[in-house]
């Protein structure tokens, strides 16, 4: 029972990473709570869904492209309504950010209706089982896409020259800039990035329940920044643990209190955490910036 | 003006001034610096020599004058195309990205000379790791130039004062620049460090065939090294000549020590 548990935490806190990787790479550049996020999240599920639907793209093509779309909307997003704001207060950033959010909602509204879409899984559905443990090959995929694309940003994050750059930003935009870094291009970059990665994980969650919709995007994309505020705001390997983190608290809380409980936990450790921890299970103490 | 002489000439500052506010804090500054020479900027605390910097580096525009590198205006240029340009910088209060490593802080340095972009990069286009391989190749060779060749792994936090003003120099370095403005690279190091600094300015000079404006208040080292020396006290240039000449000079002495002496 436990070890079950563990792992359907696991698979729900692997989707949680990914969303909250985007709301941490935004964050650690520009400052922002992107709250817009969770929108991307479904506008890359209803790529997915549309492109495997309605035009017979094959699963795997669908869903890079979801991603490559999604990004470009997160592109979109902050030339239209973060950059003119980044001279301006954070308030007014983050302002713009629920604006756009509300404005993304609806837009998904309008062009797909209110009702859910059905979006089939294209696996067999074949379960594993043993004693310990029951999991589906679908399981096992959402695993293996999201641990894998975990570790191509880790590798693109830490060894690229791009990667670099987004370090050396996120640590002192100023002398990133004047160490010849682009900024511009390298927050459009982090926008691209983060968001193909909350698309990935509005596919999968898409075909994980086999449904979507223009709400879809709300719960898991708060979830997503409690799970980038457990880790460490800002803090791209406390994204990841968060995320896991979150997921195993949820299912435990749901299996061993009530599964009334669950979104209930998410926003108990959320207060926890800005009371006792408030940098994050990873961060350290507020850095001063010279 | 003859060409010869404006061909050896790599940055020219003509009339340059910044003004905040009320405060003129550079006042129709002008200063030739020809190739390959070590130029020592000194003058008083707020004199504005960091904000000469500043403007040379493109982090603040001039509210008046020009700034020609090689015969080509610079100023109103964003600071990473001044990179691009030739000229990189170390900084009085040292800005490394204490976070990252030793090597990563240079090759950081080298990101206006890379190419790869964001598709190569993604797609691990085979150039794209060449060039990746050649950089972290000319990393090192830097480290072991400035003397840093065995703290690569480090966290740049993580060094002693002295060694982490040597990596602003190797980072700085790394862009490949024709100009290499140090500002107070001294600062803070003990007499020995001090010393070795003064060498390595001399070597960067000779082997690697830099030209260099520094900014300095150890006057041991600036006038050891530099050729020629400007001063600035209250944002004009009062000064200009060779060490020995500046040594002399009354208003000089003036500005330092006051109007009794």
């Amino acid at each position: 029972m436990f070890v079950q548990q563990l792992v359907n935490g696991i698979i729900l806190g692997s989707i949680y990473s990914l969303i909250a990787l985007g709301y941490t790479m935004v964050y650690g550049i520009i400052m922002l709570i992107n709250f817009a996020h969770g929108e991307i999240y479904m506008f890359g599920a209803f790529a997915g869904m549309i492109l495997v639907v309605f035009y017979d793209v094959p699963f795997f093509l669908a869903f890079l492209l979801a991603m490559a779309f999604a990004g470009l909307v997160g592109l979109t997003l902050e030339y239209l309504a973060y950059r003119p704001l980044r001279r301006s207060t954070r308030l007014a950033a983050l302002i713009s950010a629920i604006g756009a959010s509300i404005f993304l909602q609806n837009l998904a509204l309008l062009i797909m209706g209110a009702r859910p879409y059905t979006f089939p899984s294209p696996f067999t559905p074949r379960v594993y089982q043993s004693t310990l443990l029951t999991i589906s090959k679908l399981e096992i995929i959402i695993l293996a896409i999201s641990f894998l694309l975990m570790i191509g940003l880790t590798f693109f994050i830490q060894k690229t020259k791009i990667g670099k750059a987004m370090r050396a930003a996120a640590q002192d935009i100023d002398t990133a800039s004047l160490m010849g870094v682009n900024v511009n291009q390298i927050i459009s970059i982090t926008f691209l990035i983060g968001s193909a990665l909350g698309a990935a994980a509005g596919v999968m969650v898409g075909i994980y329940f086999r449904t979507v919709t223009p709400t879809m995007g709300l719960m898991p994309g708060l979830k997503g920044f409690v799970a980038a505020v457990l880790g460490g705001i800002g803090r791209i390997p406390g994204a990841m643990l968060g995320g896991l983190l979150l997921g195993i608290a949820e299912v435990m809380a749901a299996a061993y209190i009530s599964s009334q409980y669950r979104d209930a936990a998410a926003f108990a450790i959320l207060i926890l955490v800005l009371l006792f921890k408030p940098a994050g299970l990873v961060g350290s103490a507020i850095q001063e910036k010279v | 003006m003859q060409p010869a002489e404006k061909n050896s000439t790599i940055l020219e500052i003509n009339e340059v001034s910044r003004h905040f506010g009320g405060l003129k804090a550079v006042d129709s500054v002008n200063l030739d610096i020809s190739k390959k020479e070590i130029v020592g900027l000194i003058g008083p605390n707020g004199a504005g020599k960091t904000t000469l910097f500043n403007l040379i580096t493109g982090h603040y525009e001039p509210t008046s004058g020009s700034l020609y590198f090689r015969n080509e205006k610079i100023n109103g240029l964003k600071p990473y195309k001044i990179t691009e340009k030739g000229i990189a910088r170390t900084f009085q209060n040292i800005r490394l990205f204490g976070m990252m490593s030793v090597l990563d802080n240079v090759l950081l340095g080298m990101h206006a000379r890379l190419h790869g972009g964001l598709v190569s990069t993604v797609f691990c286009l085979p150039g794209n790791k060449r060039e990746e391989a050649e950089a972290r190749k000319k990393a090192r060779e830097l480290l072991a130039f400035v003397g840093l060749g065995s703290k690569e792994k480090e966290k740049a936090r993580n060094l002693p004062y002295g060694e982490q003003r040597l990596l602003e120099i190797a980072r700085a370095l790394a862009a490949e620049p024709e100009l290499l403005l140090l500002d107070e690279p001294a600062a803070g190091m003990n007499p020995q460090e001090t010393m070795e600094l003064m060498k390595l300015i001399s070597r960067i000079r000779d082997e690697m065939e830099k030209t260099i404006l520094l900014i300095e208040h150890d006057m041991k080292v600036v006038m050891g090294i530099s050729e020629k020396v400007a001063v600035l006290d209250y944002g004009k240039k009062i000064a200009e000549g060779r060490p020995s000449e500046i040594q002399r000079n009354e208003a000089v002495i003036r500005a330092y020590l006051g109007d009794s002496v």
